[in-house]
């Protein structure tokens, strides 16, 4: 009984370690413009959830690759992509940190094809798309990036629930990293 | 007793339940990567059990880069200025399957004495050619994002790497998609021009210094050299270009100077000349060559030369 009790032990204090390693991720999102400098937003299939197209760093692909392989299951080719903003991303529930990479890139496509998990897409004026998105770290990355457009944008946002409302909060302000 | 088993149980069972991935994916890693540079432009290199590096950090913890780069260079004992981002970048492997990111930094040495490092005596400032040399040795692609983002730092510069282990366990590299500015578009056509001028360099260097693999690196494998010869005008490979140079004494300067006289750019093709002086023999070339942007970066097609001087 005893042996057991250590062996158990033992499993209890190495699960309770791997509960509290961080969770670190990447996330590439993608501002899409199109020749009349519309943004593509779109609606996650069966959720009331406006976003625009990205990817977690999770695959066997290269940033680019995985940029044009989103691009292609809208049917749509980008180019002129420009790496904006690097920003953080905490729950203070959790122990977890994100970096948002916020890429700005044109596309000459008219079409929009809807991938499996997409309900719609549309372009939009970019004040009514950070408006229609419903995240708001997403509409704080946005909107600081494009008043910002030649600069390389960090920062961090604490996401929460609120009354069972997503919520952001500017953790860390957001400034340069880039050298003039 | 029982009840003891049967509360470690229950509590195993739910931290386990707890542990359990959220709508949180797993993601591949990223380095953070810190090019420190002093008042003298050297650089603060690190030996480790792979071989010399830049200091860096995996980026695990719930910390947001300013944490994370604090950390680091408060772990080797020295205060540095804010740091600049140079470059994403991202490896893949041969042996494992994962594209991870490698975030470089650049920051300007302000005060700290690395002998106050305790027990770390493999810390050092080296000059940029030496730090190059040797991060090169360690990992061609690390001395080569090194020396690309230290060269034209007015670019945040993006590419990516396949990495490979050799039958002796030593990490290699293969660019597999060229550096290329991830932002700033104007500056796009100045970076062509720049990433034009290390191909060239690639010839020039490996022409002059008899390094046949470097010079054969800067040619397509079917590229046409359309050269004047012992029998006259034809068309030679780039092996038969290279085999001129395999009796030179490998990395000794042969007296051909070269530089680069003119390079145009038009987007995925480009022109340039090259002028080749060889003092002792008294005799000027001029090298003409056009080049072509692959996935794996610039390399030239053709080449021909002539002779200028008046002999």
């Amino acid at each position: 009984m005893k042996e057991m009790l250590l062996v158990l032990l033992i499993v209890f204090m190495g699960i309770s370690v791997k509960a509290q390693e961080s969770i670190v991720t990447t996330f590439h999102r993608m501002l899409v413009f199109n020749k009349e400098n519309k943004l593509l937003v779109v609606k996650i299939k069966d959720k009331k959830l406006w976003v625009t197209p990205g990817l977690y760093q999770n695959s066997k692909q290269t940033i680019k690759q995985g940029i044009d392989s989103i691009a292609s299951t809208y049917n749509i080719k980008v180019f002129d992509v420009e790496l904006r903003g690097m920003y953080g991303l905490k729950n203070p529930s959790q122990n977890y940190y994100s970096t948002r990479n916020i890429f700005v890139m044109k596309t000459d496509s008219v079409d929009v094809l809807l991938p499996n998990i997409i309900g719609e897409a549309v372009w939009l004026d970019v004040n009514e798309a950070v408006e229609r998105i419903s995240i708001p770290h997403i509409q704080f990355f946005i909107n600081d990036v494009l008043i910002y457009p030649n600069d390389i944008r960090y920062g961090t946002v604490e996401r929460f629930e609120s009354n069972g409302k997503l919520k952001s909060k500017i953790s860390e302000k957001f400034y340069s990293r880039k050298q003039f | 007793m029982k009840n003891v088993t049967l509360f470690f149980i229950v509590t195993l069972i739910s931290i386990s339940t707890f542990s359990q991935p959220s709508d949180n994916p797993p993601s591949n890693k990223t380095v953070i990567r810190l090019t420190i540079l002093n008042e003298n432009g050297d650089i603060l290199m690190k030996k480790t059990d792979y071989g010399w590096m830049t200091i860096a950090t995996f980026h695990t913890q719930r910390q947001n880069i300013n944490e994370v780069i604090d950390s680091l260079s408060n772990l080797y004992g020295i205060t540095i200025a804010k740091p600049y981002l140079r470059g994403v970048f991202t490896y893949k492997y041969t042996f494992k399957a994962s594209a991870d990111i490698r975030q470089v930094y650049e920051a300007k040495y302000i005060n700290g004495d690395l002998e106050s490092v305790k027990g770390n005596h493999n810390l050092m400032w080296l000059p940029k050619e030496e730090a190059i040399e040797k991060l090169k040795e360690t990992v061609p692609s690390l001395g080569e994002m090194t020396q690309q983002t230290l060269d034209f730092p007015n670019a945040i510069w993006g590419g990516s790497f396949l990495l490979s282990r050799d039958k002796d366990d030593k990490l290699n590299s293969q660019m597999t998609e060229s550096f290329h500015p991830l932002g700033d578009n104007q500056y796009e056509i100045q970076s062509e021009s720049s990433l034009i001028k290390k191909t060239l360099e690639k010839y020039m260097e490996g022409s002059s210094y008899n390094k046949p693999e470097m010079l054969e690196s800067a040619f397509t494998e079917n590229a046409t050299l359309y050269l004047t010869g012992k029998d006259g005008f034809k068309i030679y490979t780039p092996k038969e270009y290279v085999a001129f140079f395999k009796n030179g004494e490998k990395g000794e300067f042969n007296g051909r100077n070269a530089k680069v006289l003119a390079i145009e750019v038009m987007k995925d093709i480009a022109t340039a000349k090259v002028e080749i002086s060889i003092p002792k023999r008294e005799m000027i070339y001029v090298d003409l060559f056009l080049l072509k942007k692959f996935e794996d970066g610039w390399k030239i097609i053709s080449k021909t030369a002539t002779r200028t001087d008046n002999n």
